[in-house]
């Protein structure tokens, strides 16, 4: 659906966009993962026609968009990271105003303003004005301002920023929604775990550039993560610890007053084992923390630093 | 086009006390300006004549009877005292010598007292000099008149005739008008005569609304900040409807403040502007139209509302001085100030609505002053609209 080769952007000096590449297939949520900076933004804005890359290209179904930005912009549905609309009209005039930009009218604009503020879930406070919205409700209408026109292509730059937990909730159930009824979306965020909840593939960017790639298990097995395991046990004695060494997938096992803590190598064998031989031989487990390896982890292994740096 | 149009007249309503305030402001204001610039306000000019001739005395009654300045005969010290205190604008200085340099043809200079420079300045140096020109003529009629009566070899007493010319000279200066022009505008109704306070009012209301129009621009501005701009330039909304739109809205705003200034003054002030209303409102129309697009094309180059709260009070300014609403660009005599003046609406609309008001409707020059707004216009426009993907992300 969407194929980006090459692309490129300088803004004087500063490398924003530093050659890269990937592809978009319809119905994926593709993830832009990176810290402030990392060029998420500016990808997205030159994917949307807003700026121009230097070099590259963009292929929307096969054509070029930076050549004919026509091509896209009626399929594509583009919520900024601030909330661009008007606050001194009312919800249901924002959502008038975007839906007939996009060509909407009549009783098929009347429909679409239904079904999109219940998705996002704003239809009782349509008639009131925007500047009197909390924060969430105004990020969820700047995402259904969006999705009016039922777009193919949908492109969300960090739409959950400095709202509280509800709100946040509330938009991630909805982006899951709308990718359930068919479209295609970009997602980008500094977020790991919104980035982990909803797509099906990420990329992670730093400094300009694509580092990887990949579904979440390819971003972890990339790079060799171990899972953790930390036990807290009353009674640990040498009996439970040389049963626990012998298996296999354990590693660096490293005892420290009530606690267990090791490394699991491979995906072989299973925790429940441990955790009978523990009870067996007179422990009582208090409790087992399993650490695995998140998308966090790969940005830090990858860079060197942590995504909100 | 429909739905921006629609848009920019909801959040007109933003705006309304702003409009309603500069709109008020400019009616005032022109009015205040402009009676205070014209009507029965004289500057005063103190004049020092050491002289002390007759025909120095006469030159100084004839400064007297201006109608730009009010001269008034003192000693050196008391005007330099006026001058000081502001009381007077300048002070004229006669030297010994000056009519003698009139009646032989010499070069004459006159000094001026002042404390600054100002306009007046410029049209005092202007009343001065066709007073002192009024003089050397009377001089040279008399000087040739015996010239030519003494190779034609008659005898006369060359003293005696001489001052026989000179005074009917000055005779039918006083008494008859050289040239008698006849002229007639057509369709106005009230008996009219060109006066200065005219200018002023026309200039200064093309001046004042032009603040108002060039802030269409801070509305684009606005938009980029809150992000509603860049998400109309992604959508399949082209730039130029997005452009227009604001340059309808702008300019029905900018036509409404101007039309209510000249309606208010035509049947609530009895101000006769000279010139058929519905004509000078297109030419208003054509210099409202052109402001627009430079307000459009402004929002393209600054980055920022306070960048543009910057440059526009810098761009009106200069401009409008230019133009010449302030003072008739008669009065300026520099080629580079008038070669910019072409640049400049203002001199435009000015232009014909002054030459309508003295000499009538010349339908050519109506039609090329207009034409040329709105091509000064559409160019604005262009450009406007080709930055306005500047600043955007």
């Amino acid at each position: 659906m969407l194929e980006i080769n090459n692309l490129y952007k300088h803004f004087n000096k500063t490398k924003a966009v530093d050659g890269i590449s990937f592809k978009l297939e319809k119905g994926e949520i593709l993830g832009l993962l990176g810290p402030n900076g990392a060029g998420k933004s500016t990808t997205i804005s030159m994917i949307a026609t807003l700026i121009r890359p230097d070099e590259g290209t963009i292929l929307y179904k096969g054509e070029d968009i930076v050549r004919k930005p026509k091509s896209i912009q009626s399929n594509l549905g583009f919520v900024p990271q601030e909330i661009a609309l008007y606050p001194s009209l009312t919800g249901m005039d924002n959502l008038k105003f975007w839906g007939k930009t996009y060509g909407l009218k009549g009783k098929e604009l009347t429909n679409r303003i239904e079904e999109v503020s219940e998705i996002i879930g704003i239809s009782d406070r349509l008639k009131d004005r925007v500047d009197k919205y909390s924060g969430g409700m105004k990020r969820r209408l700047n995402i259904g301002s969006a999705l009016l026109h039922n777009p193919e292509l949908i492109i969300l730059d960090e739409p959950t920023v400095g709202i509280d937990p509800q709100s946040r909730s509330h938009i991630l159930d909805a982006v899951k929604k709308i990718n359930q009824m068919g479209s295609t979306i970009i997602y980008t965020s500094h977020y790991m775990e919104e980035v982990e909840y909803l797509c099906t593939r990420t990329c992670i960017m730093d400094q300009g550039k694509i580092i990887a790639s990949g579904t979440k298990d390819e971003l972890i097995d990339s790079i060799n993560a171990d899972e953790k395991i930390e036990l807290i046990v009353e009674n640990i004695n040498d009996i439970i610890l040389a049963e626990i060494k012998r298996f296999n997938f354990v590693e660096n096992l490293i005892v420290d007053g009530d606690k267990i803590a090791f490394k699991r190598k491979g995906h072989n064998g299973s925790y429940g084992e441990i955790l009978d031989i523990i009870s067996v031989n007179g422990g009582k487990l208090q409790s087992m923390d399993i650490k695995k390896p998140d998308l966090e982890f790969v940005f830090l292994y990858l860079t060197g630093k942590a995504l909100r740096d | 086009m429909i739905n921006q149009l629609l848009l920019r007249l909801k959040l007109l309503k933003d705006d309304k006390i702003l409009i309603i305030v500069m709109t008020a402001m400019a009616l005032g204001l022109t009015l205040v300006f402009s009676s205070a610039m014209s009507g029965n306000y004289k500057p005063e000019v103190m004049l020092i004549d050491h002289d002390n001739t007759t025909t120095s005395k006469e030159f100084v009654n004839e400064l007297k009877l201006s109608r730009l300045f009010r001269y008034t005969e003192t000693d050196e010290a008391n005007a330099i005292k006026n001058i000081e205190t502001g009381m007077s604008i300048a002070g004229l200085v006669i030297d010994q010598g000056f009519s003698d340099k009139l009646r032989t043809g010499d070069e004459v200079n006159l000094s001026v007292l002042r404390s600054k420079d100002s306009i007046e300045l410029i049209q005092l140096q202007s009343d001065v000099r066709i007073t002192a020109f009024k003089f050397m003529s009377k001089f040279k009629t008399a000087d040739i008149t015996v010239q030519v009566i003494r190779d034609k070899g008659f005898a006369v007493e060359e003293e005696e005739l001489f001052e026989e010319t000179y005074n009917l000279s000055s005779y039918y200066w006083k008494y008859r008008n050289p040239l008698n022009l006849n002229s007639q505008v057509l369709s106005a109704e009230r008996d009219w005569a060109y006066n200065p306070m005219i200018h002023y009012l026309i200039g200064f209301t093309l001046f004042f609304s032009t603040f108002t129009i060039v802030f269409v621009g801070s509305d684009i501005l606005k938009e980029k900040q809150q992000k509603t701009w860049q998400r109309k330039l992604v959508s399949p909304v082209s730039n130029t409807v997005i452009m227009s739109s604001l340059l309808i809205v702008t300019f029905i705003v900018g036509m409404l403040q101007v039309g209510i200034i000249v309606l208010i003054g035509n049947y609530f002030l009895d101000i006769n502007w000279g010139m058929d209303i519905g004509l000078m409102l297109i030419v208003f129309a054509a210099f409202v139209y052109t402001f627009t697009a430079i307000g459009l094309l402004v929002a393209g180059l600054a980055k920022t509302i306070e960048q543009l709260g910057a440059i526009v009070p810098i761009i009106l300014i200069s401009s409008a001085m230019l133009g010449g609403t302030m003072w008739p660009l008669e009065i300026i005599q520099s080629k580079i100030l008038l070669t910019l003046a072409n640049l400049m609406p203002h001199k435009w609309a000015m232009q014909i609505i002054s030459q309508t008001a003295a000499y009538g409707l010349n339908f050519n020059n109506y039609i090329t002053s207009v034409l040329i707004l709105v091509a000064m216009g559409t160019v604005y426009l262009i450009i406007g609209i080709m930055l306005s993907k500047r600043h955007v992300y």
